[in-house]
C-alpha cells in the first residue's frame, strides 16, 4: 500500500543534487509516516455495534442500572460495601456508572434526544427534564406501595413531596439529608477575637457594624503590626448563596438564596404580592451601605473582578494570622480553615437601624433548600427499564434508614457503624482520610435516600459545624412568614413560563448586575436609583412579565 | 510553464488549456468517450480525496439534518425533528432581544482586535525568529514562545487575575486602585493581549515552515545588489509567506463572530459585563444553562452565516488582487 | 542534516557581504531587541507557572510569589500522581495521539495534494463544500446518534474517525503545495513518466517535510489536548485520555460548592491547576526542538535551476 521511495528520480533539467542530500536527511519523517500508515492499517476497524445489554447476570438474576453524578476517580461505587447491601435487598446484580459534573453536562442533552436512560438515575435529571421528556419518567406514583419507605417519607415530608409533584404524577423522588442540614445556606461571620481584644461590642446595626470594621481596620486586632487587615470581604454581589445581599434581611425584605428558588431569579413576596428586588428600597440601601463601606476602605477595592482563589487567600490565610473581619459563608470553619475557624463566630442578623423594630429583621430562608433540594436533581426511573420489581426494591433499600445512611455517609459497617437506637457513628479515620467530607466513599449529596429525623449522626462534622453556625440566625428566621414573605421553593412554574422567566432574566441580569457593581464601586445610586428604576421596568427587559409570571405560578400553587 | 509540455503521451498532463483544446477532437465520439478520457487522465486524483470526501460525508455532512432545529420548536417527545416548524422565529427573538445591539458590538470589537493582533504579531515573530544566527538561540526562542499555548485557559484567567491585581499584582500594580478586570474599556486589551501573547508562538510555526522553502539564492543575488538586512526581510522572506499569510488571513475572516467562549466567559464580572458578553456566551447561558436548544441553534446558525459570508467575501477580494484563495 | 545546512541557511554570515552600513546595525539592534523583548514576556509567566505549582495556593493567589515559590510544597504533584489512573491516562492519550495523527496525515496529504493541482477541475467545488463544514455543523446532538449508530461511542475510534480531516489543516497544506513545490517539478516528472500519484510520493512528499511536520504537530497537539470527546463519548472510564482524567482531579477537589469545606476544596483544587499543566504537556514540550529540524531553511535550495 505503502511505497517508501528510496531513490529520487533524475529528471532531466533538474540539478537534483542539493536537493536529493536534504530528501535523504528527511527520511526520518518518511519512515514515519509509512510506520503510521502500517499501524492504522493493521488494527481493524472495528464497529461494535449491539447496544442491546443483557438483562439478567450468569445466575439468572435481574441486572439493574444506576447512574450517578460523582466526581470521585478511585472509589467506584460497585466496590462499596452499600452496593452490596442494596443488591442483597433487591436480590438482583446492581450494574454502576458513573459520570463526572464536566462530563454530564456535556451529554446530558445528547443522552436525553438520543433515548440513552439509565434504569435508575441519581441527581442527574431535573424537573424541567422531566416535564420535556415525560416518555423517559417513569411516574413513581403508582409505585409507592412497593417503596414503604418512600410512602413514609412523604409522608413525614409533605413539602419534598410538593417540590417534585408534577400534577398528580411523581417523575422524581426528592433526598432529605436530614436535620443535620436544615440550615440557612448563607451566614454572616464575625472575627471574635479581633473584637474581644480591642474590647467592642458585638455590632446589632448597619451603623454599629461599620463603627467596628472601622476599628478593625486602624487597629492592628491580629497583632502583627502591620495594616494588613481586611475589614469586610465580600465575594460578589448576586443573588445566589453567601451575597452581601442578605443584608436585605435586615428591612424585612426575605432572601432565600439557595437550591434554585424564585429567590435567586430576583423575586420576593409582600402581602402575597410578588416583588422584585431590583426595583426595592432594600437593594438601594444595602448597596448604598456597600458603597460607604468600600469608600471607606472597609472592603478592598477589587472584590468584585477577582476570583476565589483570591478571596480564599485572603480568608483561610496561612492558617495561623487571620487577614479578614467579617464576611458571608457557610460555616466558619469552612470559610476559614480549621485553623483559623475558631476565632469567628456567627453575626446575629443585623438590624438596619437602631428603630426597626425586632420581629422586622429576618434572615435567609434557605433552610428546605440545603436540607432536601440543594441538588435540584432527583432520583428518576426509566419507563423501559427491563426489571422494574427489581428497581423499586433497589429505590426502597436505599430508602430505608441504613440504607439512607450508607448512601451519605460510607458503607456500614466499614465506615459507618450502627451504634443501636438509630446512632450512627462515622469512622472519622477513614471517612475523611481523603477529603474533609465523605465525597470519596460514598454518594454524598448525591445520594437517594432520606435521613430521618430520629436518627443521630456521630462525627458528621459539616453538619455539626454548620449546625452550630446556624443558631445565631434561626430567632431571625423564625420571623419569616413561610408563604407570605418568601416563594416557597416548591414553585415552579412550567416549562414554557420557565423559558420566557430566563430569557428575561438574562437581559436583566446583564443590565442590572453591571449598575449595581458600578454603584458599590464608584458610588451615585442615590442621583441615579430613579432612572435605573425606570429603565429596568422597560418593558422590553420583560421584569413586569417575570412578576407576573411568578404571581401565577405562586397564586395556584399557595392557594 | 505549462504551454510548452510537449508530452502528450505521458500520464497526468497538467495542461489544462490543452485538455479544453482537445476536447473538440475526441467530442465526436460522444461523451462517454470524454469521460473515460477525463477519468484515465484524473482518476488517481479522485483515488487520493476519496478518503477525506468520505470522511467529510459522513461525519460533517450527515448529521447536518439537526440545523432545522433552528426553525423547529425542539419538542423531546416527537424527536428531534418533529416539533413544530415555526420559520424564522427565533432568529427574530434574538434580533429583538434588548441585548442584540450590545451582543454583537461587543463580539465584533473584541473579535476584529484579537483577529488583527493575532495575524500580524505571529508573521513578524516567525521573521524576527527567522533572522536569529545561532541554531541553539533560534531554537530556544522557538520552544520558548510555543510553550504558552498549552497553558489551559482556566490558568491563564486566574493569571491574569493576579497579575492584573491592583497592590499586589505585577502589572497590577501600576494601574491604580481598581483591577483592570472590572474596566470596560481595558477589559478588551486584556483580552486580545492575552490571547497573542499566548499563541503567537504557535501561530508563528506555519510561517516559519513556509520561510524553509525560501529559495537561499535570492539571498545572494539579492545581497549582491547591495540588500540591506531590512530589504532581504522586505523584498525576500515576506514574498516567500505571503501566499501563506493570505490563506491564513482569509480563514481569520471566517471566524469574525467568534469569540471563545471559555476564556470570555471566565473573565467576565459584574463590572466588565457591558463589555464581555459576547454570542458564544449568550448562547451558554440560553442554551445550556437554560436548556433551549433551538434557540440557542439558531443563534449559532446566524452566527455561522455571517462567518461564512465574511470567509467568502475574503475569499472573493483576495483572488482578484493576489492569485490566493481557498476555493 | 547539518551538513546540508550550515552552508546554506545563513546566508548573513557569508563572505558577500562587503561592509555594514549604519541601517544594518540599526537593524539588528532593533531585531536583537525586539526578540529579547519576546523572550522575556513569555519566561516569565512559564515560569510563573513552574513557581506557582510549588508554592502554597494562597501565596499565589495573593500575589506574594513573584520571582521565587513560597512554602515549597509538592502536595499538587503527589495528588497528581497518587492517582492510579493517571498512567492509564498517558497510555489512552498516547495511543489515541500516534494512532489519530496517522489516520489524520493518510487522509489529509493526499486530497490536499490532489486538490492542490489546478487542473483538477473539481477542485474549487470539493474545496468549497469542504469549506462549509467548517461553519456549518449539525450539532452535539445528531453527531452523537450518528456515532451511537456506526457503533464507535465509548470506543477508541471516537477519538480518531470523526476528526479524521481538519479542512483548516488541508487547505493550510494545500496552499503550500500549491506556492511551494515548483510547477517546473511536475512538468520534469511528467517527462519522466511519472503518474500523479508517482510525482506525489516521490517528488512532493520528500520536498514536504516542514509542513508535514507542522501539520502533523498540529494533528498531534490536536488528539493530546482532545479533552471534549472523551468527555461526552466515552463512558468507560478506563478509556479515557489524560486530559479528562486529570480534570476530573480537579473537579472532586473542587467538591460541590453548598457542601462542606469551601475554602479547603478551592485550595486543594488551586494545589493541583498549576501541577497539571505540566504534567500534561511536558511531552509535548520536551519534542518540539526535535521537530525544529525540519523548519530549517533551504529545503528547496537547488531543486530548481531550470
Amino acid at each position: 500500500m505503502i511505497i517508501v521511495p528510496r531513490l529520487i528520480v533524475c529528471v532531466r533539467g533538474l540539478d537534483y543534487y542539493e536537493g536529493k542530500k536534504n530528501i535523504m536527511a528527511r527520511g526520518s519523517v518518511r519512515i514515519a509516516v509509512a510506520a503510521a500508515a502500517a499501524l492504522a492499517m493493521i488494527i481493524p476497524l472495528s464497529a461494535c455495534g449491539g447496544n442491546s445489554q443483557p438483562t439478567t447476570d450468569a445466575n439468572g438474576k435481574p441486572i439493574v442500572n444506576i447512574m450517578v453524578r460523582r466526581n470521585v476517580t478511585d472509589h467506584p461505587m460497585k466496590d462499596t460495601q452499600y452496593s452490596k447491601y442494596l443488591e442483597a435487598q433487591c436480590d438482583c446484580t446492581i450494574q454502576w456508572q458513573e459520570v463526572s459534573d464536566n462530563a454530564w453536562g456535556q451529554q446530558k442533552s445528547a443522552k436525553m434526544a438520543a433515548s440513552e436512560f439509565p434504569d435508575i438515575g441519581l441527581s442527574l435529571f431535573s424537573s424541567v427534564d422531566a416535564a420535556k421528556y415525560k416518555d423517559y419518567f417513569e411516574d413513581l406514583k403508582p409505585h409507592l406501595n412497593e417503596m414503604p419507605n418512600v410512602k413514609a417519607f412523604f409522608k413525614a415530608q409533605p413539602d419534598a413531596l410538593k417540590y417534585v409533584e408534577d400534577g398528580k404524577k411523581i417523575p422524581l423522588l426528592p433526598s432529605d439529608r436530614g436535620k443535620g442540614y436544615e440550615v440557612s445556606g448563607t451566614h454572616m461571620f464575625i472575627n471574635k477575637t479581633w473584637l474581644d481584644k480591642l474590647g467592642l461590642d458585638m455590632p446589632t446595626t448597619w451603623d454599629e457594624l461599620e463603627t467596628v470594621l472601622k476599628a478593625f481596620k486602624t487597629q492592628d486586632p491580629n497583632g502583627n503590626g502591620k495594616a494588613d487587615e481586611i475589614p469586610m470581604n465580600i465575594r460578589s454581589l448576586g443573588f445566589q448563596l453567601w451575597s452581601p445581599l442578605t443584608l436585605m434581611n435586615s428591612e424585612g425584605v426575605v432572601t432565600s438564596f439557595m437550591g434554585g428558588s424564585a429567590s435567586e431569579q430576583g423575586f420576593y413576596v409582600e402581602n402575597g404580592k410578588i416583588k422584585s428586588y431590583y426595583t426595592s428600597d432594600a437593594l438601594k440601601d444595602v448597596i448604598s451601605y456597600l458603597h460607604e463601606l468600600m469608600a471607606g476602605g472597609l472592603i478592598p477595592k477589587d472584590v468584585l473582578t477577582r476570583d476565589a482563589s483570591q478571596y480564599n487567600a485572603q480568608t483561610i490565610s496561612d492558617g495561623k494570622t487571620a487577614l479578614t473581619g467579617v464576611t458571608f459563608g457557610w460555616s466558619n470553619f469552612s470559610e476559614f480553615g480549621d485553623a483559623l475557624g475558631e476565632q469567628y463566630v456567627t453575626l446575629p442578623p443585623l438590624k438596619k437601624d437602631a428603630s426597626t423594630p425586632d420581629e422586622d429583621v429576618k434572615w435567609d430562608y434557605s433552610q428546605n433548600a440545603a436540607r432536601w433540594a440543594y441538588a435540584g436533581a432527583g432520583l428518576s426511573v426509566n419507563p423501559n427499564a427491563a426489571n422494574q420489581d427489581a428497581i423499586y426494591k433497589v429505590i426502597d433499600a436505599m430508602y430505608s434508614e441504613e440504607g439512607s445512611v450508607q448512601g451519605y455517609f460510607g458503607s456500614i459497617p466499614d465506615i459507618v457503624s450502627n451504634d443501636g437506637n438509630h446512632q450512627y457513628t462515622i469512622n472519622k479515620d477513614k471517612a475523611y482520610a481523603e477529603y474533609p467530607d465523605t465525597r470519596s466513599i460514598a454518594l454524598q449529596d448525591r445520594f437517594g435516600g432520606w435521613i430521618r429525623d430520629d436518627v443521630t449522626m456521630v462525627n458528621d462534622t459539616n453538619a455539626d459545624q454548620v449546625t452550630a453556625s446556624d443558631q445565631a440566625v434561626r430567632p431571625a428566621r423564625e420571623h419569616v412568614d413561610p408563604i407570605n414573605d418568601v416563594v416557597p421553593i416548591y414553585v415552579r412554574p412550567n416549562t414554557e413560563d420557565t423559558n420566557i422567566l430566563q430569557n428575561n432574566n438574562t437581559a436583566i441580569a446583564n443590565y442590572a448586575n453591571n449598575q449595581l457593581a458600578k454603584w458599590v464601586q464608584s458610588g451615585g445610586v442615590d442621583k441615579e436609583w430613579d432612572s435605573y428604576v425606570s429603565k429596568v421596568s422597560e418593558p422590553s427587559l420583560g421584569l413586569d412579565e417575570n412578576i407576573q409570571i411568578w404571581q401565577k405560578w405562586y397564586d395556584q400553587y399557595t392557594k | 510553464m505549462t504551454a510548452s509540455a510537449s508530452s502528450s503521451h505521458t500520464q497526468g498532463t497538467p495542461a489544462a488549456t490543452r485538455l479544453e483544446g482537445n476536447a473538440p477532437r475526441r467530442g465526436k465520439k460522444g461523451i462517454a468517450n470524454r469521460i473515460a478520457f477525463y477519468w484515465s487522465r484524473y482518476w488517481q486524483l479522485w483515488l487520493l480525496s476519496l478518503p477525506a470526501l468520505i470522511f467529510v460525508g459522513l461525519f460533517a455532512y450527515v448529521p447536518m439534518w439537526g440545523i432545522q432545529l433552528a426553525f423547529r420548536e425542539f419538542d423531546p417527545s416527537k424527536g428531534l425533528t418533529g416539533g413544530k416548524f415555526i420559520g424564522w422565529q427565533y432568529f427574530l427573538d434574538f434580533f429583538h432581544n434588548p441585548l442584540f445591539g450590545e451582543i454583537m458590538t461587543n463580539t465584533i470589537r473584541i473579535s476584529l482586535w484579537t483577529l488583527v493582533m493575532g495575524f500580524i504579531f505571529p508573521i513578524i515573530l516567525a521573521l524576527l525568529i527567522n533572522q536569529i544566527h545561532s541554531k541553539r538561540i533560534k531554537g530556544f526562542v522557538q520552544t520558548i514562545t510555543y510553550m504558552p499555548h498549552f497553558i489551559s485557559v482556566v490558568v491563564i484567567v486566574s493569571m491574569l487575575n493576579i497579575f492584573l491585581s491592583p497592590g499586589s499584582g505585577i502589572i497590577g500594580r501600576f494601574f491604580g486602585d481598581e483591577s483592570l478586570m472590572g474596566s470596560t474599556t481595558a477589559i478588551t486589551a486584556v483580552y486580545w493581549i492575552s490571547e497573542v501573547w499566548q499563541h503567537v508562538g504557535w501561530n508563528s510555526i506555519i510561517y516559519l515552515a513556509a520561510l524553509s522553502s525560501v529559495d537561499t539564492s535570492l539571498y545572494e543575488a539579492a545581497k549582491i545588489d547591495g540588500a540591506g538586512r531590512m530589504q532581504l526581510i522586505r523584498y525576500v522572506d515576506f514574498p516567500t509567506i505571503l501566499p501563506t499569510c493570505s490563506i491564513l488571513l482569509i480563514m481569520n475572516m471566517g471566524s469574525v463572530l467568534n469569540v471563545g467562549f471559555d476564556k470570555i466567559y471566565l473573565m467576565q464580572n459584574a463590572l466588565n459585563m457591558p463589555a464581555t458578553e459576547v454570542i458564544s456566551t449568550y448562547v451558554y447561558k440560553i442554551g445550556i444553562l437554560n436548556g433551549q436548544y433551538s434557540y440557542s441553534t439558531a443563534i449559532g446558525l446566524f452566527n455561522t452565516i455571517i462567518n461564512f459570508l465574511f470567509l467568502i467575501t475574503a475569499n472573493a477580494i483576495s483572488k482578484r488582487v493576489s492569485d490566493s484563495s481557498i476555493f | 542534516m547539518s551538513v546540508a545546512t550550515t552552508g546554506t541557511d545563513i546566508p548573513w554570515n557569508k563572505p558577500v557581504r562587503q561592509k555594514k552600513t549604519v541601517g544594518d546595525w540599526a537593524a539588528t539592534v532593533t531585531i536583537n531587541g525586539l526578540i529579547i523583548l519576546v523572550v522575556i514576556a513569555t519566561v516569565y509567566p512559564l515560569w510563573f507557572v513552574v513557581m506557582a505549582s510549588i508554592s502554597n495556593p494562597n501565596s499565589v493567589a495573593a500575589g506574594s510569589v513573584t520571582l521565587l515559590p513560597k512554602d515549597v510544597t509538592f502536595i499538587g504533584y503527589q495528588k497528581v500522581f497518587a492517582n492510579a489512573r493517571i498512567w492509564q491516562g498517558y497510555v489512552n492519550t498516547i495511543i489515541y495521539s500516534v494512532v489519530g495523527t496517522a489516520v489524520n496525515m493518510l487522509v489529509t496529504i493526499p486530497v490536499a495534494f490532489a486538490l492542490s493541482r489546478r487542473e483538477f477541475k473539481a477542485r474549487r467545488l470539493i474545496m468549497f463544500l469542504f469549506t462549509v463544514t467548517m461553519f456549518i455543523a449539525g450539532g452535539l446532538v445528531p453527531s452523537y446518534i450518528l456515532y451511537k449508530n456506526l457503533g464507535i461511542n465509548n470506543t477508541m475510534w471516537v477519538f480518531i474517525l470523526p476528526g479524521a480531516v481538519s479542512v483548516y489543516n488541508v487547505i493550510v497544506a494545500r496552499s503550500f503545495f500549491d506556492t511551494s513545490i515548483p510547477e517546473e517539478l511536475h512538468d520534469a516528472a511528467q517527462i519522466d513518466g511519472l503518474s500523479y500519484i508517482g510525482y506525489f510520493v516521490k517528488i512532493v512528499l520528500p520536498l514536504s517535510s516542514a509542513i508535514l511536520a507542522v501539520i502533523g504537530l498540529y494533528y498531534f497537539v490536536g488528539h493530546w489536548n482532545d479533552f471534549m470527546t472523551g468527555l461526552i463519548f466515552i463512558t468507560d472510564d478506563t478509556k479515557q485520555p489524560l486530559q479528562v482524567v486529570l480534570q476530573q482531579l480537579l473537579l472532586v477537589a473542587q467538591g460541590t460548592g453548598t457542601n462542606v469545606d469551601a475554602a479547603a476544596q478551592q485550595q486543594a483544587a488551586d494545589q493541583i491547576k498549576f501541577g497539571i499543566i505540566i504534567v500534561s504537556t511536558l511531552p509535548l514540550l520536551v519534542a518540539y526542538p526535535f521537530l525544529q529540524k525540519y523548519f530549517d531553511k533551504g529545503v528547496m535550495l537547488g531543486a530548481v535551476k531550470g
